[in-house]
């Protein structure tokens, strides 16, 4: 089996200003944005900022890019990352994530992970700490916290009168008439390219998430303590997906790691707040390395 | 054992289910049609294959499978899928030579295009459609007279389309069939069904009047010469050999709806079924022959 990086020859480039490259992983390709210098960060996306679904390359990434360089990775099925029959766990997950840090030669790396992407990375860092110079979770789900579950943002993403998707966008952002949020999931039926790309997603988050326990891994709590290497956490303010008892909750696990409220941001702060985000992730990372 | 005492009756009907199975058994549709096909071939083979085996599935590993009694038809009852028009669903059907029927409440030229539709897919898996590969899902009241028919049909109808019909085939309200939250379809199948669809658009379920209904032809109330003949105008369009018929509705007194069966079985179907015969021996030359291959 060969792993073939395909940066010299890149088969889409869209953006002026990002790398973009679908990379072959044993056989199934993996969609990577790529762009900046200094330190490695990979980032893994939540919901809201799908490769492609905000302009070609989400905001917070073209912040982050401008200080560190930024490794973006679209997960199976989502973008043009090819979707893996083949993975049912999140152990399954992680190891395609192996290859893939393999298949780009990442040794060690600041890890970024919002939403969905936040559980991901906080799972990589309890299994190979020595891979993670730090470890950033902005909206994280993963935990379980008693008395304060995880909404259901499946449930939420089928349509009421078949075209309204306020309850998804409370979930997913401060408000149901937040301005992002009405362009990231619009009502109705959106832009063809679009609409696949949330359906991508929602698969892809589905296949590992829809399930008991939902979104979250009960385990993973006490596991946190494998990793020891610097943590920040960051958190929309009016999260209405995973509660701010989460954010504490990682905190305490993570040798009390410092807690960043964002305010007037909901669930996706990535793209609510990408400069605030930018700004206090460039400070930590850069103390950090 | 259905199959035994019905004396070689039996047709099985599998369905992948929706959103209220999903979310009430905690089970992902992203998965779930690997797992429905699996378990139909679970079936088909226990029903076929000389037990113990063993099934080296995925889903439902199963080290010593030996069912008994064997079903009586040979090589197994006829098996029945409803679909929605989704190709994966017509392709998996053509596949294994099981029977596709429409649930999805569209009918006229809409049932006419998924029948194009599927006898494509059956060609290109190497066989022939035939009308009894396919069947249709809908609902009819047979009375003495069209007056007498509507006005014993309507409070079961309505009580039926406002109360029973929650979250499927009803625009209103949270839709529970498939859709993002309920993944079921591959982004092939979503994608196509994204192009061929319009958001928001009234369903069965949100029929206002007696007349829309009657005008989208999935509910067909009338004397027994008028349900005979919208019966056979929809034979006649879209080449489709089997029904399926909702006979009781919601509140419907169950007097009336024997009536009304009683009433299609004598005064509808032997003529319907006759004039069908005809119309298939003509149209599909090698239908007897087909028949005799796959029974």
């Amino acid at each position: 089996m060969s792993t073939a990086v395909m940066f010299g020859s890149l088969k889409f480039s869209s953006s002026p200003i990002f790398d973009e490259a679908q990379v072959d992983v044993y056989g199934s390709n993996v969609w990577v944005i790529e762009e900046g210098d200094g330190d490695p960060i990979v980032y893994l996306h939540g919901f809201a900022d799908v490769p492609g679904l905000a302009g070609d390359t989400p905001p917070l990434q073209q912040e982050l890019a401008k200080k560190l360089h930024v490794i973006a990775l679209a997960y199976p099925a989502c973008s043009k990352s090819q979707e893996r029959e083949e993975l049912d766990t999140m152990e399954d997950l992680i190891f395609h994530y192996l290859d893939v840090f393999e298949a780009l030669k990442l040794k060690e790396f600041h890890l970024v992970g919002s939403c969905l992407g936040g559980w991901v990375a906080a799972e990589i860092a309890v299994r190979y700490p020595e891979k993670i110079r730090s470890l950033s979770l902005l909206g994280a789900t993963g935990l379980f916290v008693k008395g304060h579950p995880i909404a259901d943002i499946f449930w939420v993403a089928q349509p009421e009168d078949g075209l309204y998707y306020n309850d998804l966008r409370t979930l997913l952002f401060s408000a149901p008439e937040s301005k992002i949020g009405n362009e990231l999931f619009p009502d109705g039926r959106g832009d063809l390219d679009e609409e696949l790309l949330r359906y991508g997603m929602f698969r892809f988050a589905s296949r590992f998430g829809f399930s008991p326990p939902y979104l979250h891994n009960r385990k993973l709590r006490n596991r946190l303590r494998r990793y020891k290497g610097p943590a920040l956490i960051i958190w929309g303010e009016n999260d209405h997906l995973v509660p701010q008892e989460h954010a504490a909750a990682y905190s305490q696990e993570l040798g009390n790691a410092p807690i960043e409220i964002i305010a007037g941001t909901g669930h996706s702060v990535q793209v609510e707040a990408p400069d605030e985000c930018a700004t206090r992730l460039i400070k930590f990372i850069g103390e950090n390395s | 054992m259905i199959d035994m005492m019905t004396h070689g009756r039996l047709i099985a009907g599998f369905v992948v289910g929706g959103g209220s199975e999903a979310f009430n058994y905690n089970i992902t549709s992203v998965k779930a049609r690997s797992q429905f096909w699996e378990g139909c071939d679970l079936i088909t083979r226990a029903w076929t294959d000389e037990g113990p085996f063993e099934h080296e599935g995925e889903h439902y590993p199963l080290r010593y499978v030996n069912i008994w009694p064997k079903p009586r038809q040979k090589p197994h009852p006829e098996v029945w899928i409803p679909g929605s028009l989704s190709i994966e669903t017509m392709e998996e059907c053509a596949k294994r030579g099981y029977n596709y029927f429409l649930s999805s409440r569209v009918h006229g030229s809409a049932t006419k295009a998924a029948v194009n539709r599927f006898s494509q897919i059956v060609e290109d898996h190497g066989s022939t459609y035939h009308p009894y590969r396919m069947g249709v899902l809908l609902s009819v009241y047979v009375a003495e007279t069209d007056e007498q028919a509507r006005e014993e049909a309507s409070e079961g109808v309505w009580y039926f389309l406002r109360n029973l019909l929650k979250g499927h085939l009803r625009r209103e309200g949270r839709t529970q069939t498939f859709g993002p939250g309920i993944p079921s379809q591959s982004k092939r199948s979503w994608e196509n069904y994204l192009k061929n669809s319009e958001p928001g658009r009234d369903l069965l379920g949100d029929a206002k009047d007696w007349e829309t209904l009657d005008a989208g032809g999935s509910i067909i109330a009338g004397s027994p010469e008028t349900v005979r003949r919208r019966l056979m105008e929809l034979i006649e369009l879209a080449g489709v050999g089997n029904f399926l018929i909702q006979f009781h509705f919601g509140n419907m007194k169950p007097e009336l709806a024997r009536k009304s069966m009683h009433l299609f079985a004598t005064e509808v179907m032997p003529t319907l079924r006759q004039q069908s015969a005809e119309l298939f021996a003509r149209d599909f030359p090698s239908l007897d022959e087909q028949l005799g291959k796959d029974s």
